[in-house]
């Protein structure tokens, strides 16, 4: 089995060969701060950077490819959105929000988008031909995604996120209809590789950080977040994608994570602060997960002796029976040193399953 | 507690910030003290709080209490002012802090609800938003003749710049000037002790039991 055989296999909570392993989810800081590159130069060509995520990828070994990542806020930004670059140590955001205030503001929105805004964007444009790119060269061997915000993070970015806090209570109607925009706006961003047939096979990745426990309850997430997300999977998947899911903290509180496979999503990524145990024991058998080395306290500040210990207690944890990606918990930091994502990758294929699902621990 | 200060207390729990204005009003109508007043909503401010803590309330509920909050203050800003005025002369504050999200670093969530809670507590807050140079905290805390200088970090990437405050602050001879308060998630009692931080607050209600320490100040007495 080649790298995305082995994810496609846990993602049908099938039993691979050996154990999937990524040793992050997204990469991108890391991408440009281990190649010198600055998140302005970086998507100056399609070309280099297919290039740079497919000879990074020679050395890392992961068995997927995450294009875009870092990359959230350009399609943002495409429609009008104001960037703002903050050197290597956060990737692009939009500051100010657009402050989406009332249901014109919305139709603005629809108009822009209506009118090509995304097709026309040099970098949206450069993303997407990147991430064609890499599907064409080792879209065979790896499994290659895009990635992008959730409709919840994405109105949190046109309506600013206070704003929509508050709203939830105070004028829920105009945010569902924000949602409704947002989750039109995901598939126009996917849409020409969609219609293009690269990601059939391949993977859609949806992080919705603003809809996070801690952050909404459980109800709102139910109202607000779990509707629109559930409409990307259904449409992604009748395409014939699959799909990655992340949002952080702890799902434990008030059983939400009986919530995630409602999603539909065929895997979801658990947070370092997440117990990884639990949700295979109480969602295991229904979505495939991954996750959850600590990025910032082992896989950054840690040694591979660190590493290698926290990882084998992942797959302690939930790697039986398969249905399980060896991955860091959330996107890492740039500043990872390259000794403890080897450590992790090498875990990680060196960890094979026998047929029944047991795991061959090598030491 | 008198009717109306139970009604507000409610309404400030409930964050009904387009309610609390009239209901302040009334209950200045009716002769209430402004002290008893605004503590009445710290107090509200304080459950709120608890119940965040406990996982019952979640950044939509905390935010509209805040709004509550502060559109109660609002109200009875003149007239806290006046009383200052007559009083103490100067102003009733318990001190000043210039407050900010350092550079490169975007997430204001957090810092907007420690500076309500300080706010709520009798604290004057300047708020410098997000994103903010190290710079300008010093030429902010200069030009209000601040007490506090809080800083608010959310990424691995960006922490250090707490640490950078600190020695910019020695730098320029304005350590002892100034106390440095400092928070957000990946800070932490320890860091802040080895960066020589004059403070860390785990979370609001933390944040404002240190700024009264660094002021001298001691639970419920002032000075
Ligand atoms: C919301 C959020 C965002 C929003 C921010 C919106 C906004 N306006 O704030 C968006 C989506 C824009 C965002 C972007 C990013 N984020 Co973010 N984000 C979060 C998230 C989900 C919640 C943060 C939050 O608001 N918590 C709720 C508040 C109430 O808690 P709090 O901030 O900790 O504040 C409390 C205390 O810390 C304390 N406190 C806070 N400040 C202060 C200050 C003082 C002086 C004191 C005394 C106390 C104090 O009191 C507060 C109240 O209790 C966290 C994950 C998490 N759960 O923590 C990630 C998280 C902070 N983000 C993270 C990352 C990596 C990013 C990005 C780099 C992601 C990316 N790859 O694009 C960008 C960077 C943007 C930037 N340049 O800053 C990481 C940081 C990892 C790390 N430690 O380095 C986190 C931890 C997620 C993760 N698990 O990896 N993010």
């Amino acid at each position: 089995m080649n790298s995305k055989e082995v994810v496609l296999e846990a993602f049908k909570l099938g039993v691979p060969e050996r154990l999937p392993v990524t040793p992050w989810f997204g990469g991108g800081m890391w991408i440009v701060y281990n190649t010198n590159d600055s998140w302005e130069k970086w998507p100056e060509s399609a070309e280099k950077m297919a290039n740079t995520y497919i000879s990074i990828n020679e050395k890392v070994q992961s068995d997927i490819i995450f294009c875009g990542s870092g990359m959230n806020n350009f399609p943002v930004a495409a429609l009008g959105g104001n960037l703002k670059y903050m050197g290597v140590s956060a990737p692009p955001d939009i500051a100010p929000p657009f402050m989406v205030k009332n249901e014109e503001d919305i139709n603005q929105l629809y108009a822009k988008l209506e009118s090509g805004a995304l097709d026309e964007d040099r970098i949206v444009t450069a993303i997407r031909d990147a991430t064609r790119l890499v599907v064409d060269r080792v879209g065979d061997e790896v499994l290659v995604c895009m990635t992008a915000f959730g409709p919840f993070t994405y109105s949190g970015q046109f309506m600013g996120i206070e704003n929509l806090m508050m709203n939830l209570a105070e004028n829920p109607e105009l945010v569902h209809k924000l949602l409704e925009f947002s989750t039109k706006f995901h598939m126009e961003y996917y849409r020409p590789l969609i219609e293009d047939g690269v990601l059939k096979e391949q993977m859609v990745v949806i992080t919705d950080p603003m809809a996070a426990p801690g952050l909404i309850s459980k109800l709102n997430y139910q109202k607000f977040a779990l509707p629109y997300q559930k409409k990307l999977v259904d449409h992604y998947h009748s395409e014939g994608s699959v799909i990655w899911l992340h949002m952080c903290n702890n799902w434990e509180p008030d059983n939400r994570y009986e919530l995630l496979p409602e999603t539909g999503a065929e895997f979801f990524l658990v947070d370092p602060k997440f117990n990884l145990g639990l949700a295979k024991r109480e969602i295991g058998d229904k979505i495939c997960l991954g996750g959850n080395v600590d990025q910032i306290n082992v896989l950054n500040a840690g040694t591979p002796e660190d590493v290698a210990k926290n990882a084998r207690k992942c797959i302690e944890q939930a790697a039986k029976g398969g249905g399980y990606v060896l991955s860091a918990g959330c996107d890492v930091p740039p500043t990872v040193p390259f000794e403890n994502i080897q450590t992790l990758i090498k875990i990680g294929k060196s960890t094979k399953y026998k047929d029944d699902g047991e795991v061959i621990l090598n030491e | 507690m008198s009717e109306i200060l139970k009604q507000l207390s409610e309404l400030v729990i409930a964050g009904k910030r387009a309610e609390v204005p009239d209901v302040v009003k009334k209950a200045l109508e009716d002769n209430i003290d402004v002290d008893v007043i605004v503590k009445t909503m710290s107090d509200a401010m304080q459950v709120v709080g608890e119940k965040f803590n406990k996982g019952e309330y979640f950044i939509t509920e905390m935010l509209l209490s805040a709004h509550a909050f502060k559109a109660g203050f609002e109200v009875l800003k003149p007239k806290l002012e006046e009383k200052a005025a007559k009083e103490f002369g100067k102003g009733e504050k318990l001190g000043r802090i210039v407050f900010g999200t350092v550079q490169n670093d975007i997430h204001d969530i957090g810092k907007n609800m420690v500076e309500s809670a300080l706010t709520a507590a009798g604290f004057e807050v300047y708020d410098l938003g997000i994103d903010v140079p190290l710079e300008k905290f010093i030429e902010e805390a200069e030009k209000v003749n601040a007490d506090i200088i809080a800083a608010c970090a959310l990424l691995t990437t960006t922490m250090d710049q707490t640490k950078n405050l600190i020695e910019l602050l020695k730098q320029k001879g304005l350590r002892d000037k100034y106390k440095v308060l400092i928070g957000g998630a990946p800070l932490s009692q320890e860091y802040a002790d080895r960066i020589g931080a004059d403070g860390y607050g785990e979370d609001a209600f933390d944040a404002v039991i240190v700024a009264k320490r660094l002021m001298g100040i001691e639970e419920g007495k002032k000075n």
